[in-house]
């Protein structure tokens, strides 16, 4: 609370101001708008204090300007030792207004008296005087009733430096009343449990110098007796915060122009106050300062404020403790708040640190909307110009700060943690994880260039250098032997026999079934053998023709011309050889050459597959072969199939084999050099390859042990390196 | 019912064909060397489908607008080679002989010896993955086959005992082939019967 | 340059360059395969127009006299019908040709497995145990031996081709029972035993392959370093 809300045109002001900037009207009703603020002066309130107590003597306050000067660099004027605190005027003001005389007032009782007060006997003197009404006598005049801290309350010329001064608040006690030491009211550790009632201390008006007649005597030996006490423990000084905080209950009131009404039991039966401070004062000059300008912190301006009769006796200002006369400005920062209004002259206080500690319980309380003020005079609209009046403009445009609500959110502990356990499962699910790194593929492209290059080169050496190291197999399968005899029965007839060829290999394999067929199509054509080849694939015709000329060549007295026919391509599969077997006229009527081929010389007189001597059949895969085996085998009865296949597919047709379907059968480069073996062939083809082939052969073997060992290996390494 | 002129062809002609065959007597059996003759017929033009097929495909990727593939030219242009000079020629010229064993068996028969040095590194590399005791029964039979293959223990033939075991390695496979062999029969039978019953219709895309 | 000796560089080169792809592929390789595509479609529909279109359909249209034509207008409809499956929108017109196709090919294939296969390696499979002709006094119990290891091979493994299961009241999935679970396990043995006997075929033939192409290879440089 550092500024004040003009009433009139809700400008903004300092708390100092006694016009508004704006529209420069008074804020206050009792102030002197060219009045300065007074300056503020940390010993003030005791210079105030002191000035009460000589004007009681002497009807004067007495300041100690050399001493109050050297601390606080500013001069003090007789004015401002007739300042009475402002707060103080304010209660005294309205006890005026609302309470009856004291003197009509009955005594408290002493269960409603805080503790130090409970014991009348025990009273000091000028705490009864007050009490009754009367003037309070100076100290030495009261005599050994005088409470010890005003006893012992040095005067001006005793005061010790203020830094050698440090006072021991921890006898500020109820308890040590009359025990001895420096007793300084209790007040702020009487106060009572239950919270007090608020006091609008906005409507106490400043104490001006025409309002103080009488001030307050302090004996002189208070101020040495409270600088002869031990340095006490220091409470922890308030910061500039803490000290705005502390002083917040104090705000509350004092940005309220207009001050509400104090009712004399929210202020006596709360037990708060000492009844003496409550002494109106006797001259109708009274004033209570504006709620603005009242100084709290000045106990000099509420002793001030306090009836002079009532009050002890200033003592000197040499007399005052350090500690009183400690510089608390740097606690209380805002010090300039509290200047009072109708008293330019007051000096800024220190709040001694009972007082400060004292905060009440409605520090904090929400300030009033709208403080009432009787003498208020309505400045604007058609009832301008009365008083006691509801606020109208001014308590629109006058607001307070909103009370600041934190955006934070509240989050216990508990909760937190529950959310960092959710963040943690969600963070993982939308995670992206890295890529899995791309596998080179280099090491692959080495291994098939290396294992390529040396499966060539070792070839290539078996071919060109043709070592002949290699045996010839002489483990020569059953189903080749039979292959062998029945070709030789057949061909050793008297007929030469009509043989129909069955032609179903591709152009990839031509190499290993051309090399292993020329054999067995030679020895065809050394019998004379009439040769009808037909294909279930569209190469075959042309690879027909090409054995039969590679054949050919090594047998020069064959006429190919006229014993073989070539009957070209059956498209369909299983259906063309079913129609083949059903009627083989009919499925493949003409040869190549565009011939009528049943009315040939060669298939003259042939109406069936089954008028053929045997069907050899040249194969690559196991389905054309079924096929051979499923449609046309039926319908040839006992004729032979003879089957010279693929190493690839042997393995699959050995069960026809073994069932008798397949009469005897050659397979691969082995049974070819077994075919050869068994017919003594000299220069056969499959010879000059069989180096190279057992070459390789043994080669891959050695490659496959080699790479299934290691990597196996490697396997059991890394199977046990993960568990 | 999807298709039902093309389902009841199917099914009339598979059921006469296959009458005609358990029946083989007239004219059951005429109409099955019929219905089998123009299956013939009729698997020709589809093969002629399938090379247009290829050709459209091919033309598309060539005229595409995005990501023209100008290889697809090569293969047009050979086509349009070969096809005139087969239809000029006849496919019993011995040019077009050539064409057969001088530009596709080579490039086929090298293509399958490229396959060869494949196989051998994908033998190399069994093991690079783990495998069970299927991939070692597996590795163990392809050795032992290769070695027998090769004709390295044909020189064994004279020690009884070692010829003994081979034929009996040898005709090891035979059990497993067999299996093969029904179970790839017993499909065909499954099949054919589903297609005849008119429970498959492949024929209806 | 006689012909001969250009088909033959053709060959050879041809073969090179495929045989340059042990070192990684290239533009030649792609090359060179998209022209062997072409050959190859080109060559095929020249054999399919001589071999099949003008014997079975276009020749008899034109010679045989009208009463018998007819056998023939019906292929012919249905050869044409068959065409337009080129066309996305009009291919339900060739489902009557792919029907009967199916059709006949079904029924062939039904007869044939039934006679050719089931019927004869069923056969194959008992003739073992048939010793009448067994000469030898310790031959039939080989053979009878074999015969008993080839049909519990046979056996098992057409059992570990039994994919039925059954799911029980207290299991989520089913499981085969366990009289077909030993005999597919014993199965699986000899699948992977003929499985690698058909691995080892292949690289033989593959090596024959490579092993003849090579020896095309030697066969062009001699003439030429010699």
């Amino acid at each position: 609370m550092s500024e004040i809300i003009c009433p009139f045109c809700g400008a903004e002001n300092p708390i100092e101001a006694v016009a508004c900037f704006n529209c420069k009207k008074q804020l206050y009703d009792d102030v002197d708008p060219d009045a300065s603020p007074p300056p503020r002066d940390e010993m003030e309130w005791l210079k105030d204090f002191r000035g009460f107590a000589d004007d009681r003597s002497a009807g004067t306050i007495k300041a100690t300007e050399a001493d109050q000067s050297s601390e606080t660099g500013e001069t003090t004027t007789g004015d401002e030792e007739s300042d009475v605190p402002e707060w103080l005027a304010r209660i005294r003001a309205l006890k005026e207004d609302e309470t009856p005389a004291p003197a009509e007032e009955e005594p408290v009782e002493p269960e409603e008296l805080p503790a130090y007060l409970g014991n009348e006997a025990e009273l000091p003197d000028w705490i009864k005087e007050i009490k009754q009404g009367d003037v309070p006598q100076p100290l030495e005049e009261a005599g050994g009733d005088m409470p010890e801290w005003l006893k012992n309350m040095a005067g001006p010329d005793e005061l010790p430096a203020a830094e050698d001064i440090t006072p021991d608040l921890s006898m500020i006690s109820p308890e040590s009343g009359a025990e001895g030491g420096i007793q300084l009211p209790d007040i702020p550790y009487d106060l009572p449990g239950e919270e007090p009632a608020e006091v609008d201390l906005g409507q106490f008006t400043p104490l001006t110098d025409d309002t103080v007649d009488e001030a307050v005597d302090i004996p002189d030996d208070l101020f040495e007796a409270i600088a002869s006490q031990p340095e006490p423990e220091q409470p922890p000084e308030p910061t500039s915060a803490e000290s705005q905080d502390d002083l917040d209950w104090l705000d509350t009131d004092i940005t309220q122009p207009e001050p509400t009404e104090i009712k004399e039991e929210q202020l006596t039966d709360s037990g708060d106050l000492p009844e003496w401070m409550f002494e109106p004062a006797e001259t109708e000059a009274d004033t209570v300062p504006e709620p603005g300008e009242l100084d709290f912190t000045t106990l000099d301006a509420s002793l001030a404020a306090i009836d002079g009769e009532n009050m002890p006796a200033a003592q000197s200002e040499a007399a005052l403790p350090d500690w009183l006369l400690e510089d608390e400005a740097e606690n209380f920062a805002n010090q300039a708040e509290f200047q009072s209004e109708g008293a330019p002259n007051l000096e800024v206080g220190e709040m001694p640190g009972w007082l400060h500690a004292m905060r009440p319980l409605e520090a904090a309380a929400p300030e009033l909307a709208s403080p009432m003020d009787e003498n208020r005079v309505e400045p604007t609209g058609p009832l301008a110009g009365y008083q006691g009046l509801l606020p109208g403009e001014g308590v629109v445009t006058q607001y307070s700060r909103p009370p600041v609500y934190s955006a934070r959110m509240q989050v216990t502990d508990k909760q937190r943690i529950y959310a960092t356990l959710f963040e943690t499962l969600i963070v993982d699910e939308t995670r992206v994880g890295a890529p899995p790194a791309e596998k080179s593929t280099t090491p692959q492209l080495v291994l098939r260039m290396s294992v390529g290059l040396v499966l060539i080169g070792v070839i290539l050496m078996a071919l060109i250098f043709n070592p002949g190291l290699a045996a010839s197999p002489t483990l020569v399968p059953p189903e080749s032997v039979v292959f062998y005899d029945t070709l030789q029965n057949l061909t050793a007839a008297a007929t030469p026999p009509r043989v129909l060829v069955g032609l179903d290999y591709e152009p990839s394999l031509s190499g290993e079934l051309s090399t292993i067929a020329a054999s067995v199509v030679e020895d065809w054509m050394a019998g004379n053998s009439g040769l009808a080849f037909v294909s279930l694939n569209l190469s075959g015709p042309a690879l027909a023709d090409d054995l039969v000329n590679k054949a050919g060549a090594r047998v020069p007295a064959y006429l190919a011309a006229e014993r073989v026919i070539n009957l070209g391509y059956l498209p369909g599969g299983a259906t063309a050889l079913a129609a083949l077997a059903a009627d083989p006229t009919r499925a493949a009527p003409a040869s190549v050459d565009g011939i009528q081929a049943w009315n040939s010389l060669l298939l003259q007189g042939m109406v069936a597959v089954s008028d053929f001597d045997a069907i050899v059949l040249l194969t690559d895969n196991t389905e054309n072969t079924r096929a051979w085996i499923e449609q046309v085998k039926p319908a040839v009865g006992s004729t032979p199939l003879l089957v010279v296949s693929s190493a690839q597919a042997a393995p699959a047709l050995q069960p026809y084999v073994q069932s008798g379907q397949i009469s005897g059968m050659i397979s691969g480069f082995t049974g070819g050099a077994a075919y050869e073996q068994l017919t003594q062939a000299q220069n056969g083809s499959i010879r000059s390859y069989w180096d190279a082939y057992q070459a390789g052969m043994l080669l891959i073997a050695a490659f496959m042990l080699l790479g299934s060992l290691g990597f196996g290996i490697m396997n059991i390494f890394r199977r046990t390196k993960k568990a | 019912m999807r298709a039902p002129l093309s389902t009841a062809i199917a099914i009339a002609a598979g059921g006469l064909t296959l009458i005609g065959l358990l029946i083989p007597a007239d004219p059951l059996l005429s109409i099955r060397i019929r219905l089998v003759e123009w299956a013939v017929a009729l698997a020709g033009v589809a093969g002629l489908v399938a090379i247009l097929h290829l050709l459209s495909v091919h033309w598309r990727k060539l005229t595409a607008r995005r990501n023209k593939n100008f290889n697809s030219a090569f293969l047009l242009i050979a086509f349009i080679i070969t096809f005139i000079t087969g239809i000029l020629l006849k496919p019993s010229h011995p040019t077009m002989q050539k064409i057969v064993t001088h530009i596709q068996v080579p490039i086929e028969a090298s293509l399958m010896g490229v396959l060869a040095i494949s196989l051998t590194v994908a033998a190399i590399r069994l093991f690079q993955r783990r495998g069970g005791w299927m991939s070692v029964l597996f590795a163990i039979s392809a050795l032992v086959f290769l070695v027998i293959g090769s004709g390295f223990l044909s020189a064994s033939a004279n020690i009884p005992v070692l010829k003994d075991v081979l034929a009996a390695v040898i005709a090891l496979p035979i059990a497993g082939a067999r299996g093969i062999l029904l179970g790839v029969a017993l499909g065909s039978l499954t099949t054919g019967l589903r297609v005849l019953l008119g429970s498959d219709r492949p024929y209806s895309g | 340059m006689a012909p001969d000796l250009l088909w033959t560089l053709i060959a050879f080169f041809l073969t090179i360059l495929v045989l340059s792809y042990v070192l990684g592929d290239n533009a030649l390789f792609r090359f060179i395969m998209m022209v062997f595509v072409g050959i190859s479609a080109g060559y095929a529909a020249v054999l399919i127009y001589y071999q099949v279109l003008l014997p079975r359909l276009i020749i008899p249209l034109m010679t045989v006299p009208a009463p018998g034509k007819a056998v023939f207008i019906i292929p012919a409809v249905l050869g044409i019908l068959l065409l337009f499956k080129l066309s996305p929108r009009l291919s339900a017109l060739g489902n009557p040709s792919m029907a009967l196709l199916t059709g006949v090919g079904a029924a062939v294939a039904v007869g044939g497995a039934v006679t050719g296969t089931l019927f004869g390696q069923i056969s194959g499979a008992i003739s073992p145990f048939d010793l009448a002709g067994v000469q030898g006094g310790g031959s039939w119990i080989t053979q009878l031996l074999g015969g008993i290891v080839l049909l519990g091979g046979t056996v098992c493994s057409l059992a570990y081709f039994h994919f039925g299961a059954r799911k029980k009241d207290d299991e989520n999935t089913g499981s085969q029972p366990v009289l077909i679970q030993i005999p597919a396990r014993i199965g699986q043995v000899f699948i992977a035993i003929t499985l690698g006997a058909l691995f080892a075929g292949v690289l033989s033939a593959a090596l024959a392959a490579l092993i003849e192409r090579l020896a095309f290879l030697i066969n062009v440089i001699k003439p030429l370093i010699s």
